[in-house]
């Protein structure tokens, strides 16, 4: 056990330090865990990583970048793990109740960061920090139990093996009721590359292994309770400014209808009307049996009630219960009924929001373990896996979704993600991902900005680090053309970067619906007391945009890796309304690198850096590039 | 010097001899005859009257250019549209908008609050909800206005009720009037010719300018619903409201089955000059669709204000949000395919009759590769 000393806010120096010596939005602390020698200690949140870099996704990217050498191994105990969240947290600023978990990615070995909602995050910020990093690898399973100040590192030998829920359930008996939780399942624990960390028992930090690194560091649960309320600079302007978000939320379709109504699945019947919904594996853009299903069936079958994040009111979540069965949880989402649904060729609700409760309690990302499985059906229906699982068999997802988290037969093999997989059976080219990630469910052949999205986003196929779906799908904040391919580098640019900003503050992608960069900025003015504009915003955004970048090219990552599968360049969807069109990806590639500053190799240049303050990472390209 | 109206493309070409030529119908500002406008391959330019007759005519560009200005706008106008914009001017333009039905007064109470947060023109409400929201505003000290519809939505009730409606409205405290042109009369007439048109003609006359007697000095606004007439018919409708003394003509109800169109919007515009307002509404949901209106409307500071120029709209806080993403990218600028802006491509819900006048009209439309169904 080890006590840790409270932290002074004098003792920050610079932007942090108020005139009155309160310090506004930040906590002004970050805890550090070394499992590996079991202390904890806590140091101060830098002004210059509050100035820059916000908080959330970005302190945690300057974090990594500082701290991890070039060619860390994932899983070793020098690869960190740091839970991070934003000025914004825990402040009751409309759908800030999310956090960060950013580390090098077992699977697709590049910076990653997984964002989710609930209310860890916010009783993490509660409990006095901005931050934690856990580094070093404990010798026995444990859990930490951090109750403001004091941290413990508890053994975890009787909750090892166990699901999410019995863990949560057990680490809330033996530490408090009112504990938030985020912990692993028996996939993290396994080191399944496409296992998650979850919060709240259905939340997810899904994308990317985050929780095969927490496995790797056998640490199984965190718990966190807090008694600090975050500072607040100038309450009435917040007040004013957290009203005009709310209006805006319920003004805009989206968010007043769309998602409160049908959840993210309402999104199931459109992708698929313009025949871009992920289908056999990508072979197709239009699944016959979508509306099957689409978030309007869920809601008439199985929806229980809606559930909302941390102080949000769009309540996009889902509680359902499968008809007859004892069988209880949230979702499915979109993605999940996209990956393990159509991309599978399942119609069989019950059996995806089956799947989904397992991924839920294995820990499992859902995008991932669906694509990864899509990848099995192709390659068995193409004859290169024998006796491999059949698209539409939706038996075959739930008895894969089980097999996966346990890492045994066919499921040890996919726990490796697709890419591996298909490495192993020899044709690669069946699976759909972008660095090693698996796609989301858009297909970029009928939502061209997506492609670009996927192909340069830092984590490997992403939707969420610019959601060009919003404007060439839903017209928000205006419909562009989802086939043209001019003026697509320039607005991905900037949502990658608002993105970043937002992942930052930390607020859910949601808001950025209804709400503009101005309404952002002002938030985070009232909050922290600083003169924070929109372009600051955005200028913070493409900070960290560029360090991640930073970060891949150390590993050795080019303009090889940022591009797509070789069927969404070269293959034209059979039918739909997307039909007969390829990701005309190059052109769009040699703009986005120019906008950004970049070589024509996709590499950050030494000014760019230098002009973004980022002077170390700067200095390490230069030597890399010297080299 | 010939001076025209533009109606593309309305009847067929008169000069069959004429290969890959351009050709609009026109209807002559000084005889009212109707001509047809021909751009040869040798940029000549001639006209032919309605008599077969055929002349070589100077014509004025602006009016050749007609239908390129207002089926394609540039991506650098419209930023520029939006760059001329300052600070809270387009929510100034901005009629806040409550018709449902169902409405509850609570919703009415928050329309106001938006409003006044947000400095819109006026709450547009039925006229059930005008004493609530007068009196709620002038409880809050507010500049917003309250403007009440008339004859809503269908613009068939008589003359009596549309004035009674509007005095009434007024003496609850309505500081404008929407009201509904009587539609089947404003068709009636254009194919009416001699005694009865011009019947025709003095009635809508009359039942515009007995809501603008009842009105009291209040603007009152003439909807159209344009999505029920035709070009010469919006034509007609502009002119007979300007002298039945209405203030401002505005294109539909939301209730019809167009809203408001830039090609409909500048015939508006061109139509009554500077002399009456222009009121866009039905259909205007983003920043980009607001903008495309003012383009075709406003586009000058002398029309770019709120007794000039109106959007009618329920996704006023929606536009004046969204606007700002303008800021940081040229990109939201798109030059939308011609067809996406175009009246004659949302013709779905119109009557076969007139529906039948739009869709011909791609028939000639030098953009008509880009219309997705080919049933014209």
């Amino acid at each position: 056990m080890s006590h840790v000393p409270r932290q002074r806010v004098q003792e920050i120096q610079g932007l942090l330090e108020e005139d009155d010596g309160i310090l506004h939005g930040w906590m002004g602390k970050i805890l550090r865990i070394d499992l590996g020698r079991n202390k904890a200690a806590s140091h101060a949140l830098t002004n210059e990583q509050a100035e820059l870099f916000l908080g959330g996704r970005g302190l945690g990217v300057e974090i990594l970048f500082r701290e991890i050498p070039p060619g860390t191994d994932p899983f070793s105990p020098e690869n960190k793990l740091v839970f991070a969240t934003g000025p914004l947290t825990g402040t009751g600023a409309p759908t800030s109740g999310r956090y960060s978990v950013i580390t090098r990615s077992p699977l697709t070995r590049t910076i990653f960061d997984s964002n989710s909602g609930g209310h860890f995050g916010v009783q993490l910020k509660r409990s006095g920090w901005d931050a934690m990093v856990v580094e070093g690898r404990a010798e026995r399973p444990s859990y930490l139990w951090i109750r403001d100040d004091r941290v413990e590192i508890r053994n975890a030998d009787h909750i090892w093996g166990s699901n999410t829920h019995a863990t949560e359930d057990t680490v809330r008996s033996e530490t408090e009721k009112e504990a938030k939780v985020a912990c692993i399942g028996p996939a993290g624990e396994r080191q399944v590359l496409i296992s998650s960390i979850i919060n709240d028992k259905h939340r997810a930090a899904g994308r990317g292994g985050v929780g095969a690194v927490m496995g790797s560091k056998n640490l199984k649960a965190i718990a966190v309770l807090g008694s600090h309320e975050p500072s607040i600079a100038d309450k009435e302007e917040f007040t004013a400014a957290a009203r005009l978000t709310l209006e805006a939320i319920s003004k805009n379709p989206v968010t007043k209808d769309s998602l409160p109504n049908y959840g993210t699945a309402v999104l199931v019947n459109v992708i698929n009307e313009i025949g871009a919904l992920p289908t056999f594996n990508f072979q197709r853009g239009y699944f016959e049996d979508a509306d099957a299903i689409s978030g309007e069936t869920i809601r008439e079958r199985i929806l229980e009630k809606r559930v909302a994040c941390d102080a949000c009111t769009i309540a996009c979540g889902r509680e359902t219960k499968i008809p007859g069965k004892e069988r209880q949880g949230e979702g499915p989402e979109y993605e999940t009924v996209g990956s393990l649904g159509a991309a599978c060729g399942v119609r069989d609700l019950e059996a995806i929001a089956e799947a989904n409760y397992l991924c839920n309690e294995y820990g499992l990302d859902t995008i991932s373990t669906g694509s990864t499985i899509a990848c099995a059906m192709e390659l068995s229906s193409a004859g290169y896996l024998s006796s491999g699982p059949k698209f539409g068999d939706p038996e075959a997802i739930v008895d894969l979704v089980r097999l996966i988290g346990e890492r045994t037969n066919l499921g040890n093999q996919l726990a490796e993600g697709s890419l591996r997989f298909a490495q192993r059976h020899g044709h690669p080219e069946f699976s759909m991902s972008v660095k090693g990630l698996e796609i989301p469910a858009y297909d970029p052949r009928g939502i061209q900005g997506m492609g670009l999205a996927y192909a340069t986003s830092n984590r490997g196929a992403c939707h969420l680090r610019a959601y060009m779906t919003s404007p060439e799908v839903l017209g928000n904040p205006v419909l562009i053309d989802r086939f043209k391919t001019d003026g697509k580098a320039s607005l991905a640019i900037l949502l990658q970067n608002i993105s970043a900003a937002m992942d930052s503050m930390v607020l859910c992608r949601f808001s950025q619906f209804a709400m503009n960069p101005d309404q952002y900025a002002r938030l985070v003015r009232a909050v922290t007391n600083e003169a924070f504009t929109a372009r600051d915003l955005i200028n913070i955004g493409e900070r960290i945009y560029n360090l991640e970048r930073a970060f891949n090219a150390r590993e050795g990552f080019t303009r090889r890796d940022d591009s797509l599968p070789k069927r969404l360049l070269e293959t034209p969807l059979p039918e739909g309304h997307s039909k007969s069109v390829t990701v005309a990806l190059d052109p769009m590639l040699n703009e986005y690198y120019k906008l950004r500053g970049w070589t024509s190799d996709g590499l950050p240049t030494i000014s760019t850096l230098s002009e973004l303050r980022l002077y170390d990472a700067s200095k390490q390209i230069a030597e890399m590039y010297a080299v | 010097m010939f001076s025209a109206l533009l109606i593309e493309g309305s009847s067929t070409p008169l000069f069959p001899d004429l290969h890959n030529v351009r050709w609009n119908v026109a209807v002559c500002f000084s005889c009212k005859l109707s001509v047809v406008v021909i751009t040869s391959n040798d940029q000549k330019r001639f006209y032919k009257d309605h008599h077969g007759s055929r002349k070589v005519h100077p014509i004025q560009t602006r009016v050749l250019h007609h239908r390129e200005e207002i089926m394609r706008i540039a991506s650098q106008s419209l930023r520029q549209v939006a760059d001329a914009l300052e600070e809270g001017q387009l929510a100034n333009l901005i009629d806040h908008t409550e018709l449902k039905s169902h409405v509850l007064r609570r919703k009415i109470r928050s329309l106001c609050d938006e409003a006044d947060t947000h400095g819109f023109a006026t709450v547009c409400v039925n006229s059930c909800w005008v004493r609530e929201a007068s009196h709620y505003l002038k409880s809050k000290s507010s500049r917003v206005g309250v403007a009440s519809v008339v004859g809503f939505p269908l613009g068939q009730t008589s003359t009596e009720s549309k004035a009674f409606e509007a005095s009434d409205a007024i003496a609850k405290g309505a500081t404008e009037i929407d009201m509904v042109i009587n539609v089947g009369s404003v068709r009636e007439m254009t194919a009416s010719s001699g005694e009865d048109g011009q019947k025709m003609r003095e009635f809508i006359r009359g039942d515009i300018g007995s809501v603008v007697k009842e009105a009291d000095g209040a603007p009152v606004k003439v909807i159209l619903e344009t999505g029920y007439l035709t070009d010469q018919e919006i034509v007609e409708a502009c002119r007979i409201s300007e002298e039945g003394g209405a203030a401002f003509v505005k294109t539909s109800t939301g209730f019809g089955p167009m809203g408001a169109y830039p090609a409909h919007l500048k015939l508006m515009r061109e139509t009554v000059g500077d002399r009456l307002g222009v009121k866009a509404a039905g259909g205007v949901t983003n920043f980009l669709e607001a903008i495309r209106c003012i383009y075709a409307a406003a586009n000058s500071p002398s029309l770019l204000r709120p007794d000039k120029f109106r959007i009618g709209t329920s996704n006023g806080i929606n536009i004046v949000n969204s606007l700002n993403w303008a800021k940081y990218d040229d990109s939201w600028f798109v030059e939308e395919v011609p067809c996406k802006i175009c009246p004659s491509n949302y013709v779905s819900k119109q009557p076969l009759e007139i529906q039948t006048v739009y869709v011909r009209k791609c028939r000639t439309c030098p953009d008509n590769a880009y219309r997705k169904f080919k049933d014209f």
